[in-house]
C-alpha cells in the first residue's frame, strides 16, 4: 500500500486502503481437523440384517458415557463376501468434540464388548500419522555414550565420613562431617533451592525445589543429574529403592503453560499431553527423567477432591506396588513400571482412616521365598460395626489378620523396620467415655497365624518408636496422664511442656526366667519433659528430647545396654538402662541421627522462630562437638546411607574383630589432627610474620615522618615516662592501746 | 578478676575514657553530669556539672590538666580537670558527638551531629593550656559528605583526621589543606566507634554490620577483621596482648523476650592477628555502649546500656595467656 501524505489523503473513507489490516488482524480460518474422529476396531463382522443393531448398541452403550456422536457420525465400511455384504469389523465414529473422542478413547479402549472380544479405539489422526511412516527402516543415529557420575562416590570416603547439607541464609551447602575440627565444605551455592532441600531416601540424589520444579543433584562434581518440570511444585517423596520419584504441585499441569515456559524450540522437552491436563501429581522414573503417569487428587464421598495429604502414594517395599488412600472410601493400588490399577478396581474399604505397607519384603522361613507383600489398614467405628484393623497381603488381596476393636478413638499404625512386627498403637475411651487410655495390639506378622499380644497402658501415649534392630524387638514409648497437648503458638511451637513417662517393653520368648511369652516392661523413666523419643539407626542408644517447646529444651541420652552387671544382679534387663548424658539445646526445633548412629544433629530453625538460629552436633554419648550459629538457618540433614551390603554373619564378625579395626581408625585419627594442627600453625605464623613485617615497615615509615614534623616545628607529646610511679602511702598502724588513769 | 562496678549514672552510657596516665576514668552517659573517677579502686573524684542535656563525649589532654565533653545541648565544654570549674564553651547548631585533643594537646576536634538542616561538620580549634580563655574561631571545618560522620580521631602525629561515616565508608583528611586524600567503603552499617592505636598508623572500627575491622591509617586498607553475631557498639586494642576487645549486644529496642543470654551483651575477646574470638566476659545486663583500655594494658572498663560501668583488671592469668603458633 503507498504511504499516505499530506498531498495523496484519499478523497472519502470508502477509498481507504484497509487491505494491510484486515491481512494483520484475520482470524485464520478454522481447519478442518479430525481430531473428534475415532477409529474402533475389532468389532465382530457382521451382515446387513445386524448392522443397525450394532450401532445402535454401540451408540447407546458403549459410547453413551463418553459423548455424544454426531448425526450420520457413524461409519462402518462393508465389503462383499461371497455374495453377501457383511461389514469389515471396524467403524469410524464422529464425536461433537475432540474432547469426546478423547474421553471415548479412555473410557471404551480395551472394552470387553463380548466375551474375549475387546474393543480398540484409536484417534482417527494417528491413523494418518502412521501411513505417513517410512517402510523401510532406517535405525535411528546412535547417541555417544556418555558416562555417568558414580552415584554412590561419597561412601567411599577414606574415613568413612558422613555428608550433610545446611541450608542458611540464602546458601545451601554441602559438607563432610568432622569431628575434631570444623565441618569441610564441599560445595556451597547461593539461591541453589528456592524452597528447601531434601535428600533421597537412600542419599544418591539431591533434590531441590524450584518455581519451575524439581532438580536432583549428585555425583562426586554436584552436577545436574535430572530434572523433572512441575510448575510450582510443593512436595517429592522417591520409592524405597529411589526407582520413582512422586512429586506434588499445588497448581494443577496446564500443557499450554508449560509449553510456553520452555518456548518453542524446546516443546520436545514438554512432558505432559492432553490427558495430563488438570492432574497434581505426577510419577517419574528418577533415572530417566520421563514421566510415568499423572494422577488427579483422589476424590472424597462429596464429590470433591479431599484435603491433599502427602506422601499421596506410599510404596511397597519391592516397589512393585504403590498405594493412595480414598479418605473413608478405598485404597487404589497401582502396580509399577505398569502404573496401571491394581486388577482394575481399588480395595473397598469404608471408613478408612489410615494405611501402611509393611516395610520389607518377610521370606518364607522354610522354602525362604518371598511372601506377598503386607499391607495394614484400620477403620474406625460405625454402627454396629466395630473398629477393625485389617492385614492384607497384595496382590491377592487375602485377609491375613483382622482384629476388631473397640471404644477406638484413634490408632496408629507403626511397623518394625524388620516388617515382622506391627503395633497399633490405639487410643481409647475408658467405659465412662471421660477419659481416653492407650492399648497397644502388637500383631506378630512374622510368625504363623499372626498372634497379636496386647499391652494396656493406663494413661495415654504421645509417641513410640521401635528400636531399629533386627530379630530384637523392643520399643519405647513416651505417655502421659495428661493427655491434652499444650497450647502452640502459629509457628508449631508449644507453650509449656506436659509431664511425660518413657517406658521401654521388649519382646521376650519363653525360657527360664520367663514364663510367659510376649512384651515385658523394662523400665519407666518418670517425670520428663519430653516430647520425642529417637532411638539410633543401630539401636541400643536412645534420645529424649524436649523439642519445640518455649519454656524446656533438655536432652537425655540413654545407653539402654550399659550397665549389665546391675540387670544381671536384679535380673531385669530394663536396670541396664542408663543415663549417659542430660544436657540443653536452647530453642530445638529439629534433631537428627547421622545414618551409622555417631552423631546427631540438634537445630534451631529461622523457620520456627529467630533465637539462636543454628546447630550442634553431639556424639551419641551426648557430648558437645560443635555448636554452630548461623543467621537465617533453615535446614540441617544428613545424607542417608544406603542399607548395608553386609550378611548378618559378617557383620558379626566384624563387631568381634572390632579391636584390630579400632586400632587403626584411632591411628588415622591421630594422623589428620597432627596434620590439621600443623597446618593451622603454619597458618598462623605466616600470619604473624606478615604482621611483624608490615608493623616494622609502619614504624620506619613513622621515625622517617616524625623526623620531618618536628623539622617543620611540631612539637611531640611528652613521652610517658616509663619508670614505675613511687607512690609513698603512710599507714599507721595502733600496735598498742594502754589506757591509764594519771591521778 | 572481680570487676568494680561504678554506679555514677542513671543513663546509658556514651563514653568511657582513661588518661594518658591511667590512674584515672573519665565517663559519660546520657544524663548531665561527667563523673571522674580513680580506676584502681572506683572511688569518685568528682563530676562536671553544667551540660544541659545528655553527654556524649568526653577526653582530657595528656597532663590531665583539661577535660573537655560534648552533649546535646548544642554545646562543648572545657573545664578544669582538677576543680571542675567550668573554663570555656562552644556553641553549635547541633549536638557534640565525639570530641578528641590531639597528641601534642594544641588542637581539639568535635563532630558534630547532622539535625534540622544543619550537615554534619568536624571543627578543629585550638586549646591554649596556659589560658582559661579559649577562642572560638575553628581553625578548620570539614565537611563530611555525602554521609555524616560518627566518628573522627587524630592519626599518627596529628597529619590527618580519620572519620567514620553512617553509611560504613572512612575518610581520610589532611585536615590542615581541608582535603579528602581518601575514602573507603568500610563497613555495611554504621560505624559506631573508631579507636586509634596509640602511635596511630592503624585503627579499630566498629559497626552496626556484626563486624570490627582494623585499618591502615595511611592507605584505609583493611587489615583484619572480628565477626561477632549481634552489632557491634564498641571496639578497642589491648597495648600488650595483642588482643582486641569488642562490645555489643541487640539494641533495647530488638531485644524481644526473655534472659540475657539473648541480647549477647558480652565483652568479647578476639585475637588480633589471628581473628579467632578467645573469649567472652559476662557482666551487662543490657548491650554495651562503650569500652576504654587502660593504656598500661593491665585492666578495661565497659560502659553499658544498663547505666553501669564496669572496672576490670586483669588476673595474673592473662597475662600468661599466650596462642599457640
Amino acid at each position: 500500500m503507498p504511504a499516505y501524505t499530506f498531498e495523496n489523503l484519499p478523497a472519502s473513507e470508502e477509498e481507504i486502503d484497509y487491505s494491510d489490516l484486515e491481512r494483520k488482524f484475520a482470524i485464520p480460518e478454522q481447519e478442518e481437523t479430525l481430531e473428534n474422529v475415532v477409529v474402533v476396531d475389532n468389532l465382530p463382522i457382521v451382515d446387513s440384517s445386524k448392522e443397525e443393531k450394532l450401532i445402535k448398541v454401540l451408540k447407546n452403550k458403549v459410547f453413551k458415557k463418553s459423548g455424544k456422536v454426531k448425526e450420520n457420525g457413524f461409519h462402518m465400511p462393508k465389503a462383499d463376501v461371497k455374495g453377501v455384504e457383511k461389514t469389515k469389523g471396524y467403524a469410524f465414529v464422529e464425536f461433537e468434540t475432540a474432547e469426546q473422542a478423547q474421553a471415548a478413547i479412555r473410557n471404551v479402549n480395551g472394552f470387553e464388548f463380548e466375551k474375549s472380544r475387546f474393543l480398540l479405539v484409536n484417534p482417527f489422526m494417528d491413523v494418518e500419522k502412521y501411513v505417513e511412516v517410512d517402510d523401510e527402516y532406517r535405525a535411528p543415529p546412535a547417541e555417544p555414550y556418555v558416562e555417568r557420575e558414580h552415584l554412590r562416590s561419597w561412601l567411599a570416603d577414606e574415613y568413612g565420613r558422613d555428608q550433610f547439607a545446611l541450608y542458611a541464609d540464602q546458601e545451601l551447602s554441602v559438607w563432610w562431617n568432622e569431628t575434631d575440627q570444623p565441618a569441610e565444605k564441599i560445595k556451597g551455592r547461593q539461591n541453589w533451592t528456592e524452597s528447601y532441600m531434601q535428600w533421597s531416601p537412600l542419599g544418591s540424589y539431591m533434590c531441590t525445589f524450584h518455581r519451575q520444579g524439581l532438580v536432583l543433584w549428585g555425583g562426586p562434581s554436584w552436577s545436574k543429574l535430572m530434572r523433572f518440570v512441575h510448575l510450582n511444585i510443593k512436595s517429592a517423596d522417591f520409592s524405597p529403592s529411589e526407582r520413582y520419584v512422586v512429586t506434588l504441585s499445588s497448581d494443577p499441569i496446564d500443557v499450554e503453560a508449560v509449553s510456553a515456559l520452555l518456548g518453542p524450540e524446546n516443546a520436545h522437552q514438554n512432558p505432559y499431553s492432553a490427558a495430563d491436563q488438570g492432574n497434581s501429581v505426577c510419577i517419574w522414573d528418577a533415572r530417566t527423567g520421563t514421566l510415568l503417569r499423572s494422577f488427579a487428587l483422589p476424590i472424597g464421598k462429596d464429590g470433591n477432591p479431599t484435603k491433599t495429604t502427602w506422601p499421596q502414594f506410599s510404596w511397597s517395599p519391592s516397589e512393585t506396588y504403590f498405594a493412595r488412600m480414598t479418605h473413608e472410601t478405598s485404597i487404589s493400588i497401582y502396580q509399577a513400571p505398569s502404573m496401571v490399577l491394581l486388577d482394575k478396581k481399588s480395595l473397598a474399604t469404608p471408613g478408612i482412616q489410615d494405611f501402611s505397607w509393611c516395610p520389607s519384603v518377610l521370606t518364607d522361613p522354610r522354602t525362604g521365598a518371598a511372601r506377598p507383600e503386607l499391607l495394614a489398614y484400620w477403620t474406625p467405628e460405625e454402627g454396629n460395626l466395630p473398629a477393625r484393623v485389617s492385614i492384607v497381603s497384595i496382590p491377592d488381596r487375602a485377609l491375613v489378620r483382622t482384629k476388631n476393636l473397640f471404644n477406638v478413638f484413634a490408632a496408629a499404625l507403626h511397623w518394625h523396620p524388620s516388617g515382622k512386627m506391627l503395633c497399633v498403637r490405639v487410643q481409647r475411651f475408658t467405659k465412662s467415655k471421660k477419659s481416653r487410655f492407650t492399648n497397644l495390639e502388637i500383631f506378630r506378622t512374622g510368625e504363623r497365624d499372626v498372634p497379636v499380644d496386647v499391652v494396656e497402658l493406663k494413661d495415654s501415649a504421645v509417641a513410640f518408636d521401635w528400636e531399629p534392630t533386627e530379630d530384637n524387638f523392643r520399643f519405647a514409648i513416651l505417655h502421659t496422664d495428661d493427655p491434652t497437648p499444650p497450647q502452640t503458638n502459629s509457628s508449631g511451637i508449644a507453650m509449656a511442656a506436659v509431664k511425660t513417662n518413657a517406658s521401654f517393653y521388649s519382646f521376650e520368648r519363653k525360657g527360664k526366667l520367663v514364663k510367659k511369652e510376649g512384651f515385658q516392661l523394662l523400665n519407666t523413666l518418670k517425670n520428663k519433659s519430653a516430647t520425642l523419643l529417637k532411638w539410633s539407626p543401630h539401636g541400643r542408644y536412645i534420645i529424649l528430647a524436649t523439642m519445640r517447646t518455649m519454656t524446656t529444651c533438655t536432652l537425655e541420652f540413654y545407653d539402654t545396654d550399659f550397665d549389665h552387671s546391675a540387670a544381671n544382679k536384679s535380673g531385669n534387663p530394663g536396670d541396664a538402662i542408663t543415663l549417659l548424658a542430660s544436657t540443653e539445646h536452647y530453642g530445638i526445633t529439629d534433631l537428627e541421627w547421622d545414618p551409622t548412629g555417631r552423631y546427631v544433629f540438634t537445630s534451631a530453625s529461622s523457620w520456627r522462630h529467630s533465637m539462636e538460629n543454628g546447630y550442634v552436633l553431639w556424639d551419641f554419648k551426648g557430648q558437645m562437638l560443635h555448636k554452630v550459629m548461623l543467621e537465617r538457618f533453615k535446614q540441617i540433614h544428613w545424607r542417608p546411607r544406603p542399607r548395608s551390603l553386609l550378611t548378618e554373619e559378617q557383620r558379626r564378625q566384624v563387631r568381634k574383630d572390632l579391636k584390630t579395626y579400632a586400632r587403626e581408625f584411632d591411628e588415622m585419627d591421630e594422623r589428620k589432627l597432627h596434620a590439621a594442627d600443623a597446618q593451622l600453625m603454619t597458618q598462623r605464623r605466616r600470619l604473624v610474620s606478615e604482621w611483624e613485617t608490615w608493623r616494622e615497615q609502619v614504624g620506619e615509615f613513622l621515625e622517617k615522618e616524625t623526623d620531618d614534623a618536628v623539622a617543620d616545628g611540631y612539637k611531640l607529646p611528652i613521652a610517658a615516662d616509663n619508670e614505675d610511679l613511687v607512690v609513698e602511702e603512710i599507714v599507721e598502724e595502733i600496735v598498742e592501746e594502754k589506757e591509764e588513769v594519771i591521778s | 578478676m572481680r570487676p568494680i562496678l561504678l554506679q555514677g549514672h542513671t543513663r546509658p552510657l556514651t563514653q568511657i575514657k582513661y588518661n594518658s596516665d591511667g590512674d584515672l576514668l573519665m565517663t559519660v552517659a546520657k544524663d548531665t553530669v561527667a563523673n571522674l573517677w580513680y580506676s584502681h579502686n572506683g572511688e569518685r573524684v568528682g563530676t562536671y556539672e553544667g551540660h544541659q542535656g545528655a553527654l556524649w563525649t568526653i577526653d582530657c589532654n595528656k597532663p590531665s590538666t583539661l577535660v573537655i565533653t560534648g552533649a546535646a545541648d548544642n554545646t562543648a565544654r572545657l573545664w578544669h580537670a582538677e576543680t571542675g570549674r567550668q573554663l570555656h564553651v562552644w556553641e553549635f547548631p547541633t549536638a557534640v558527638k565525639r570530641v578528641e585533643f590531639s597528641h601534642d594537646d594544641r588542637y581539639v576536634l568535635m563532630v558534630t551531629e547532622e539535625r534540622m538542616g544543619h550537615k554534619s561538620a568536624i571543627y578543629v580549634f585550638p586549646v591554649d593550656n596556659s589560658t582559661p580563655e579559649q577562642s572560638n574561631e575553628p581553625i578548620v571545618v570539614l565537611r563530611p559528605s555525602p554521609s555524616k560522620a560518627t566518628m573522627a580521631a587524630w592519626s599518627y602525629l596529628d597529619k590527618y583526621i580519620v572519620a567514620g561515616h553512617d553509611d560504613g565508608s572512612l575518610t581520610l583528611y589532611d585536615w590542615k589543606y581541608e582535603e579528602v586524600v581518601r575514602q573507603a567503603q568500610a563497613h555495611d552499617g554504621t560505624i559506631t566507634d573508631l579507636q586509634m592505636w596509640k602511635d596511630g598508623t592503624y585503627f579499630i572500627t566498629s559497626s552496626k554490620d556484626k563486624t570490627a575491622r582494623l585499618f591502615e591509617t595511611n592507605t584505609l586498607n583493611p587489615l583484619k577483621m572480628y565477626k561477632a553475631d549481634t552489632g557491634v557498639n564498641t571496639a578497642t586494642m589491648t597495648p600488650t596482648q595483642d588482643l582486641v576487645i569488642l562490645g555489643g549486644g541487640q539494641a533495647a529496642s530488638e531485644v524481644t523476650t526473655t534472659s540475657s543470654r539473648q541480647g549477647k551483651f558480652e565483652s568479647r575477646f578476639y585475637h588480633k592477628v589471628f581473628e579467632d574470638e578467645v573469649g567472652r566476659l559476662k557482666g551487662h545486663f543490657g548491650p554495651i555502649n562503650t569500652l576504654a583500655m587502660q593504656p598500661d594494658g593491665k585492666g578495661f572498663a565497659s560502659g553499658g546500656e544498663d547505666g553501669y560501668v564496669r572496672v576490670h583488671h586483669f588476673d595474673p592469668d592473662y597475662f600468661k595467656f599466650k596462642y599457640d603458633y
